[in-house]
Parts: structure tokens; sequence; C-alpha cells
């Protein structure tokens, strides 16, 4: 519908009138028209029409068409028979083939990300498969073997890639460090019966040296000069020396294969022990000893006595002269094991000797100065190792000495020497690390 | 009289401790014969009066045995016990003299039936106070089987 004003014949003047002009569709015609077309055709008023602003294009005759959503929407303005316009045609098409095209990108997206899952998935198993798995596994029994220290283990990887390579080279280094080991036990075991062997039978010659010098200084002495009488003595002082040398590398080798089983041990009872042995030297030196409160460990008490009786007697032995000798023995407990600390005010040395200390027959001084066969040391060094403990010597010239010992609390040491035992070596790198964990917490 | 009638035989491979203890012997005052063997061979030969030992009074059947551990050809741990399973001569007084002071071997010489076990002094004087010790034992409190 749509109405003009009626002007004169000019189009001027004023309005006479107004023309209405109304054509009729009826729905049946639209219905008509709709099914000729296929198209869902609705008559809307331009303001109504979804025109996005376009409305000057459609003005200037074009056919407006736009997509919105899933819907093709077209308009067309209607003339009206003046030429005015007011009314719209609107089309509105569902967009099938759009939908369709969406629907397969759609489809095409979710194949590609299932794909990709999937794709990941099996990459990832892959990867756990032939890598992650096989390096856990492998890393396990690394760190198993390191933990347990047990190098006969070997790690198990089947296979031809670079971790199985890795795996093989780890297994080489084990068996050559069990090579190496092997033959390092073999030639400790080799040394100790040497010095078992050789002290044992240096002794048989060296009785037969003393007796014959005993029967020669008491059946004849009167037959001899005061030359003759002092070469004597001097031989007998000699065959004294020696067999204590004897004794001490043969008490040295004895530390590891004739060593009694472990038991609980109160250290207190050793020292006061100990101590009580001391008592002479104790008097005679106007030497005092300290005693903290001391752990009970797991050792060997017999060889636990022989440390104390060596630390303890060096400590009176090394006295500055004119100054009552003061040693102080005291432990603490951690949850690594116990340290214990053994203290003296004595003549001290160059710090640069604290390892030397400990070797055997090291002494530092003549033996007109100190009596003694330079063992005390090296047999507690031996006997700490043989607990799975250590010793080490801090000292200066002039300052007196401490002797700081480690052994191990009674569970780990329970373990710890059981595998000492078995392998009769002692794992120089463990005690190594945790001697220095712990005197960290010491200090 | 039975003091003097004991003969004391020795078997030891090493001729100082022979010496030793002949010496010893003397100085501890003990009138006692002593005869030398030098391996548990010959012991043998010398109690079952064979070979070079066959003349019974130049070689007298000892009262007491010394006995060394460690000789070449038969040591003295086999030959203890030839003897302790010898009807014969299994009441002689067997004394190990020896200078092993090991535990299986005191355990040992004992279980093969040894009197005594005693390691060999270091010193002359210590010797002379063992010879002593045993000559009074032996031959003084103890009685001994004719």
């Amino acid at each position: 519908m749509s109405s003009l004003p009626i002007l004169n014949n000019l189009g001027e003047g004023e309005a006479a009138g107004t023309l209405l002009i109304v054509r009729y569709l009826d729905n049946k015609r639209f219905q008509q028209l709709d099914g000729a077309a296929s198209v869902a055709a609705r008559l809307t008023t331009l303001a109504e029409a979804d025109l996005q602003g376009r409305e000057s294009e459609l003005r200037q005759g074009t056919y407006l068409i736009h997509p919105k959503g899933q819907v093709l929407k077209g308009y067309a303005l209607l003339p009206s028979i003046d030429g005015g316009s007011s009314l719209v045609l609107a089309i509105e098409e569902p967009r099938t083939i759009y939908q369709q095209g969406l629907r397969s990108v759609l489809m095409l997206i979710t194949v590609l990300v299932l794909l990709g899952i999937a794709a990941v998935t099996t990459v990832v198993w892959l990867l756990e498969r032939t890598l992650l798995r096989r390096l856990s596994s492998l890393s396990k029994s690394v760190r198993a073997i390191s933990e347990t220290g047990d190098i006969t283990a070997r790690t198990k990887l089947a296979g031809k890639d670079e971790l199985s390579f890795l795996s093989a080279d780890i297994n080489r280094m084990l068996s050559s460090l069990e090579h190496q080991e092997k033959a390092l036990r073999e030639s400790n075991k080799e040394l100790e019966q040497f010095a078992y062997v050789a002290s044992h039978d240096l002794q048989e010659p060296l009785r037969k040296v003393q007796a014959f010098g005993d029967r020669l200084a008491s059946k004849y002495a009167h037959q001899l000069d005061d030359d003759g009488k002092l070469y004597i003595s001097r031989m007998q002082d000699a065959t004294v020396r020696m067999r204590g040398l004897i004794q001490d590398l043969l008490s040295y080798s004895r530390i590891r294969s004739k060593g009694q089983d472990f038991m609980r041990v109160d250290l207190n009872e050793i020292v006061r022990g100990v101590i009580s042995d001391l008592e002479v030297r104790l008097e005679q030196t106007q030497g005092r000893v300290k005693v903290g409160e001391l752990p009970t460990v797991l050792a060997d008490p017999v060889q636990m006595r022989q440390v104390f009786q060596n630390l303890i007697g060096n400590a009176l032995k090394f006295k500055k002269s004119g100054v009552p000798p003061v040693v102080k023995v005291a432990a603490k407990t951690k949850d690594k094991g116990h340290i214990i600390v053994v203290e003296d005010n004595g003549i001290g040395f160059e710090q640069e000797y604290a390892e030397r200390v400990f070797e055997i027959f090291q002494r530092l001084h003549g033996r007109s100065d100190y009596e003694g066969t330079g063992m005390g040391l090296a047999i507690v060094k031996k006997i700490l190792e043989r607990h799975v403990g250590s010793v080490r010597a801090e000292s200066e010239k002039g300052r007196g000495t401490r002797f700081i010992l480690t052994l191990p609390n009674h569970k780990d040491a329970n373990e710890m020497v059981k595998k000492t035992l078995a392998e009769d070596t002692p794992r120089v790198d463990n005690q190594r690390q945790a001697r220095t964990e712990m005197e960290k917490e010491f200090a | 009289m039975k003091y003097k009638s004991v003969t004391i035989l020795m078997a030891d491979d090493d001729p100082d401790d022979r010496l030793l203890t002949e010496d010893a012997l003397k100085e501890a005052r003990l009138a006692n014969e002593i005869r030398f063997v030098e391996n548990g061979e010959e012991l043998l030969q010398y109690l079952r009066h064979q070979g070079k030992f066959a003349d019974k009074t130049l070689h007298p059947r000892p009262g007491i045995i010394l006995l060394d551990l460690n000789m070449p050809k038969m040591d003295g741990r086999e030959a203890l016990q030839l003897i302790k399973s010898d009807p014969d001569l299994r009441r002689i007084p067997v004394i190990i003299m020896t200078t092993s002071k090991a535990d299986q071997d005191i355990l040992k010489s004992y279980d093969l039936g040894a009197n005594s076990y005693v390691t060999k002094p270091v010193t002359f004087d210590e010797l002379v106070e063992v010879v002593r010790g045993f000559g009074k034992y032996w031959f003084e409190i103890v009685a001994l089987p004719d």
C-alpha cells in the first residue's frame, strides 16, 4: 500500500487530496509465492527490517543480502506505485550449504582434535615405554647400587638404543669397579696374611736371640768386660723393641681377622677401665682425665678398649714437661652416629703430620725422647675402620691434640657392619661422607 | 727313686729349643734324663723301639713326652692322635709345648688327649720356671704309671 498527495499537474501547489493505492496480496497469494519460490518471504516495514545501516543502499535499488547466523537474509525495497517505498520484501533462507560447511568444518576440527589427542597419547605412551620407563628403571637400579654400595648388582635394560648402551656402560663400569675392589680386597687380605705370618715367624728366631742373649748374660757376664756387657744389654734392648714391633704388627693384622663379634658396649665403662689401667701413669704425671657422658655403641669391646687405651695413653705420654696432662673425653650423638673427641694439652704436632701419625710404624719423635713402636694410632684407625667409623687428628705444636672419632649409631651400625663384614673392606667414601656430614652438624 | 727313673722325651724339630730346654732342665735342677727326636715319625719309632731306636737300654721308654705341634714329616697333632689311640702308649702323659697360642690348637690338642698345653716361653728365665713347674707337678705331685 502506498499513498501519494494529489497535486496540480505540475506537481506543485497545495495538495488537493491523497491518492491511496493498495495492492492486495492475501495470505493465500503469499503462500503461493512462497511455494513457487521456495523461499520464506515476508513483508516488513523499513524500520522492522534488519538492514544494518544499509538503508541508503537499499533505497538506491540494490538488493541487500547478508548472512545472519544460520540464515541468509535478503531484502528488496518494494517500490510503491508512486516510486516511493515503505515496504520491504524480506526473504529469509536457511543456509543449508553454509550449515553443511559449518558442520563439516566442525567435524573436521573434531576429527583433527581427536586425531591430535590420539597422536599425543601414542607418542607419550611410546615415550613412556621406550624412554621414560626405561630411564626410571635405570635410575632406580643405579640409585639402589649407590645406596647399598652393592657393586655386584647390575642394571637390567635390554634393547639397542642409547639407554641400553648407557646401561651396558654402567654395568661395564661396575664390573671394572668390582674387579678392582676384589683385587684390592685380595691384596689387603694378602697383606694382612703376610703381616700375620711374617710377624708370627719372625717371633721364632727372635725368641732364640733373646733366650741365648739371656744365657750369655747370666752365664758369662762375669767373663766379659764392660764393653761386652754393654753390647749384650744393647742387644737385649733391641730384641725387646723388636718384640714390641712384631707384636704390634701382629695385633694390627689381627684387627680385622681376629676381631670379636660386635655387641652393645658402654663407652663410659670402657673409658673407666682404661683410666684404672693407666692409674699408675696418671699418678706419676699428676694427670687427669675428664670424661663427659659417653654413648653406648655397637662394637668389639676389646678393640674399643684398645682405642681409648692408645689415645689416652698417648695423651699422657706426649705431655708437656712440667705441665700435668689433662685429657678430655667428650661425645655428641647425632642421627647419623656418634662423635667422640679425645683432647689433650700435650706437646701436639704440626698439622701437616695429621695424616701421617696414623700410618704404621710412624713416629714423630726419637726413641730416646718417647718410647713406642709408632703403631698405636695405626691400630686406632684400623679398629675404627672395622667399625665403619673414622678418626682424624687436629693439632698444633705446643698446643695439644684433638682426636675426633666417629662411630655409626646402633641401627646403622648393624647394617653397615654386616655389609662390611660381608665384604671385609671399609667403604671409605661412605665413611668420609658420613663423617663430614656429621662433623658439620657437630660444628 | 721313681723321680730319678722318669725319662723325658722331647719331640721338637728346632735344635735351639732342644738345647734351651736341656739347659733349662739343668738350671731347674731336674736330674731327669732327656732324649730328643725331631719329628712325629721319629717319636713313634722311638716309642715303638723301631729302626735306630731298637735298643731299649739306650732309648728307655719315657715317663713323659714334650711334644711340639709344628714339625716336618709328621706333625705333633698326628703323632698325638697315634699315641693316644695306641693302647700301649696312651698312658704316657703328653705335654704340648709349642709357640702357637691359637685357640683351635689348644682345643684340638686336648680333644686328642693331650695332658697339658704350654706355650713356649719367651725368655730363658721363664722357660726355667716352666720346666721347674712341670717337674714339680709331674714328678713330685702326680703319680705316673710305671
